[in-house]
């Protein structure tokens, strides 16, 4: 009850706050009568044309006067533009207040809350920045002195203009030279305010000869031409004839004009103006600020500046990786609901105390595009820099070496050739068949003195169909009632089955995943004998088994470019790793011992014995200790022909468990992890 | 209230037309910057530029000067430097987006009215003399097929001159984009009309004389489909009982296309990644179709 009191005055103090903020805003917006956020300009400072280019200027026939207005007039006019500045000011304020109350009161997230607070705030801290109308005003009141005006009213308001136009342009400067004094130094700055003339400087009172007051405390006056469209024309004319220098020179109040300056200081190699230019623009939040956002990120930006922004960035994505996962990474830096959410899901103290440590063990990095783009643009355009080692560094450590050997196989001797495809598919080919040596001698082949040849005292041997291997060869008859034999042990199941290219069905206890394993093998079998039947003959070559060299072979279950990793190794057999695209066929004991490695999505690592049909397992999933047994009750019974009945036992520190498995349809192959 | 708002909010502090020019004057100086700062672009070996909206800075340049153009409606013996400005960026602008003739027009005509321009836009249009020469279509109809590639030969042969000729200068780029576009139209001749091992040779050369180019891993692409089309019409002419299943034939060709749908993937162009990665989709998945049915 007590909450929905409180609700209820909450809603209350809202409603009145919207109110007042709606009224008050809609008297600012009824009184300033016009709101176009294009004139809300703030004047630059360094408006300023010299001589020759004023003459110049006034030269072109476009930049001819026209019919001026008299006198009072131009006084109206200017009192007009006052006006309409205070307008666009109250308009500005009210507009701000009202997208605030609005946030506040109408639950939107904190993010916006905040940006609608701090554009209420710029808009009181910018109340007392000069405006395009004022200039203007203080042009047509400036040429009315000039002429000998001796109003007193028109002076008046001239001395208020003209100061508040000096106060301004001395504070642009002051914060320039401070810029500036953090960048360079003193000496250089002094430099710069000694040399300075008659657009940085102050004028000198010979060049004012107006009034006492201004003979002793000038006023610095921006130089303009009479037509501000004109001044456009020329800055585009200049920029399109390439004439980049003298398009700096030129200015007028707006945006638009400002990053065309800046463009022109960008394209004739005033880099450092051109940023200053543009910095105070990219806090607008309409397109001229998008624009200079976009060229300070493309192109101002200073290489080094881009790859420390990068290099912070992909650290803090990293951080956040290690602390929450790909989750944090993605919405943790946002301000927003979701970021709060992701932050929240993240900070599950079991996740914590499990997951961190896993995540740091396994290191993976996260996503790494941005900084080897930064890496690479930076090595690109300087590199000696300051930061090539680091760059280099990055590119060496987020970029795959694998890939990019890949990458440079396809070229020799700037001649482009395929290489060797790495996407792993059934071969129509028939594939090498790799029989060992208990195999060969429990089906009693070994008599064959050309077995025992071929053996040379290794733990397997290699059989192929190509015509051209080297190595003891069978006729085709004879080869063919070899693979006859060793179709008719697969069918019996007298033989344990491996092949690389079906790694990702692991071999199971159950029947389906052991006839899953016996049609492989028959129908790589098949594929030979087709080929035997055409006439070849079959090589047969020493298989080294267990060797460094046999295992470098059998690496093709990496897919290099997916970052997955499967591996397999039997232990106390013929043929420890079953080489790419071959089938292995090997002597099927009473007991069988392997290790397993898997890692991609997830992280295994484990030992499996058999005995019997059972299996044990010891294995870390996630660095998360598992120990698993399997027992093939059906199978023992001599039932699974008709039902499959497992037993399995599971121990992890989350717990115990131990349930039957049913199924009365053997299908597909049971899953990793038997 | 609401509404009150707004038709406050629409009380015009200024005239129309007295807004519209100054925005005009504004979009200009904005338009010439923004074209300037990429008419420095190579756009042989990277993308032409994309504005805020997501489209090509060009197109979108030149879109909003044709607006201007529009809006000022001045015939060509009235025209005022404003508009020749207009109508030199628009050659600009048209140039990049490689339409030639027009950009070429529109130099001739910003020369013309005789303004500070003029030296530039005759330059410029001297410049793209060759351009509109060479990229039209032939001048006479071509009867069979061999006169095509012959028209073809010679087209690349003078780019290949062309892009030697403009070499370090702001036209090389779109020399070289011309290069490539011809040799492309080029291979998909072949690829029509010749295809197996010539349109395969054909593409590997193209591979190899653009491997800077934006688009190699197009190209890449290209040529995957190609060794794809090989194995495909293998299998197909099993089928139809128009010969043997020749597998070693089949599988290389299988392979090789894989392993250009893997080059293209492994290129960093996220775009043609997803198009690789769709392509090795459909053709494992093709494959196990013909896996199934071989003999």
């Amino acid at each position: 009850m007590r909450m929905l009191h409180r609700r209820a005055r909450v809603e209350r103090v809202s409603g009145r706050l919207i109110a007042c903020a709606a009224v008050a805003a809609l008297y600012v917006l009824l009184s300033c009568g016009s709101a176009y956020p294009d004139d809300a300009v703030t004047l630059p400072a360094e408006a300023v044309l010299t001589a020759a280019d004023l003459k110049a200027l006034e030269a072109l026939e476009l930049l001819a006067p026209r019919a001026q207005p008299d006198s009072s007039e131009r006084i109206a006019q200017a009192r007009a533009l006052l006006a309409s500045a205070n307008q666009q000011r109250l308009a500005r304020l009210g507009t701000s207040i009202m997208k605030t109350a609005w946030s506040v009161t109408g639950g939107v997230s904190p993010k916006k809350i905040l940006s609608s607070l701090s554009r209420l705030g710029r808009s009181v801290d910018g109340w007392n920045e000069r405006r395009a109308e004022e200039w203007r005003a203080l042009l047509l009141v400036e040429r009315e002195i000039r002429a000998g005006s001796t109003d007193p009213e028109l002076r008046v308001l001239y001395e208020d203009l003209a100061e508040r136009w000096e106060d301004d342009r001395n504070s642009v400067l002051m914060s320039r030279y401070e810029r500036l004094l953090e960048r360079t130094g003193v000496e250089k700055v002094r430099a710069l305010i000694e040399g300075s003339g008659a657009t940085d400087g102050p004028r000198s009172p010979s060049d004012d000869n107006f009034g006492e007051r201004w003979s002793l405390s000038p006023p610095v006056l921006p130089v303009m031409v009479r037509e501000p469209e004109t001044v456009e024309v020329l800055l585009a004319e200049f920029l399109l004839a390439g004439e980049h220098e003298r398009a700096t020179r030129v200015a007028a109040p707006g945006p638009e004009v400002r990053l065309a300056r800046a463009a022109a200081c960008y394209l004739a190699g005033d880099q450092a103006r051109a940023l200053e230019l543009l910095g105070p623009l990219a806090d607008r939040p309409d397109a001229s600020g998008e624009l200079a956002r976009r060229w300070l990120d493309g192109r101002l930006l200073d290489p080094g500046e881009r790859f420390e922004r990068a290099e912070r960035s992909h650290r803090f994505r990293g951080a956040l990786f290690i602390v929450g996962g790909q989750g944090l990474e993605g919405e943790g830096a946002e301000v927003s609901r979701t970021g709060y959410r992701a932050w929240k899901k993240a900070a599950n103290p079991f996740s914590l105390l499990l997951s961190v440590p896993a995540r740091l063990l396994r290191g993976r990095a996260s996503d790494s595009l941005a900084i080897r783009d930064a890496s690479r643009k930076y090595l690109a355009q300087s590199p000696d820099g300051e930061h090539a080692t680091a760059a280099a560094e990055w590119l060496f450590e987020t970029e795959p070496a694998a890939l990019e050997r890949f990458r440079a196989s396809a070229w020799h001797d700037a001649r482009f050739v395929l290489p060797r495809s790495r996407t792993s598919y059934r071969s129509l080919l028939a594939p090498p068949v790799v029989v060992s040596r208990a195999l060969l001698e429990e089906l009693g082949l070994l008599a064959e003195p050309r077995f025992l040849e071929a053996l040379e005292g290794g733990p397997a041997l290699m059989l192929r169909a190509a015509a051209s291997r080297p190595g003891v060869r069978l006729e085709p008859d004879a080869a063919r009632s070899l693979v006859v034999t060793l179709a008719r042990s697969v069918e019996q199941e007298r033989v344990r089955i491996a092949a690389s290219a079906w790694q990702g069905m692991r071999p199971g206890s159950n029947a389906a995943a052991r006839a899953l394993w016996r049609s492989v093998a028959l129908s790589d079998l098949q594929r030979l004998d087709l080929v035997l039947a055409r006439g070849n003959e079959l090589a047969l070559e020493a298989w080294p088994g267990a060797s460094a060299e046999s295992l470098a072979y059998a690496e093709g279950t990496i897919d290099f470019l997916e970052g997955e990793m499967e591996t397999e190794r039997s232990l106390f057999s013929g043929i420890a790793a079953c080489p790419g695209d071959a089938l292995c066929l090997d002597h099927r004991g009473v007991f069988a011992a392997s290790v397993y490695a898997h890692s991609g999505s997830g992280f295994r690592l484990g030992a499996r014995t058999e005995f019997q049909d059972a299996s044990l397992s010891v294995e870390l999933v996630d660095f998360w200790p598992r120990i698993s047994l399997v027992l093939p009750i059906s199978r023992w019974l001599q039932v699974d022909r008709w039902i499959e009945l497992e037993a399995r036992v599971g121990a992890s520190p989350g717990g115990v468990s131990a349930e039957p498995s049913f199924s009365t349809t053997p299908g597909a192959p049971q899953a990793q992890g038997y | 209230m609401l509404s009150m708002m707004l038709v406050a909010c629409q009380l015009p502090g200024r005239s129309v037309p007295e807004r519209e020019n100054l925005r005009a004057a504004d979009d200009l100086a904005l338009i010439a910057a923004e074209l300037e700062m990429h008419l420095r672009d190579d756009t042989y070996r990277y993308g032409r530029a994309v504005g805020v909206d997501g489209r090509n800075v060009f197109a979108s340049v030149l879109w909003r000067l044709d607006r201007l153009q529009r809006h000022r409606a001045r015939a060509l013996d009235r025209w005022e430097k404003v508009d020749v400005v207009i109508e030199f960026a628009r050659a600009r602008a048209l140039e990049r987006l490689r339409r030639y003739p027009e950009a070429l027009a529109a130099y001739e005509r910003a020369a013309a009215a005789g303004t500070p321009l003029r030296e530039v836009a005759v330059e410029a249009s001297e410049a793209l003399g060759p351009f509109v020469l060479h990229s039209g279509q032939p001048t006479r109809r071509l009867a069979v097929p061999e006169e095509e590639r012959d028209f073809l030969d010679q087209r690349i042969a003078k780019w290949r001159e062309l892009a030697w000729e403009f070499r370090n200068t702001r036209y090389e780029g779109l020399a070289f984009e011309e290069l490539e576009a011809w040799e492309m139209l080029r291979l998909e001749w072949l690829a029509q009309n010749d295809p197996g091992p010539v349109a395969v040779a054909a593409c590997e050369r193209l591979i190899e004389r653009h491997h800077e180019s934006k688009l190699y891993a197009k190209h890449l692409i290209r040529l995957g489909d190609l060794h794809a089309r090989e194995a495909s019409g293998e299998y197909m002419r099993y089928r139809a009982h128009r010969g043997g299943f020749d597998v070693e034939h089949y599988q290389e060709s299988l392979d090789r296309a894989l392993s250009a749908y893997e080059l293209a993937r492994s290129e960093p162009r996220p775009s043609l990644v997803k198009l690789a990665k769709q392509k090795i989709d459909e053709l494992l998945t093709a494959h196990e179709a013909v896996y199934a049915d071989a003999p």
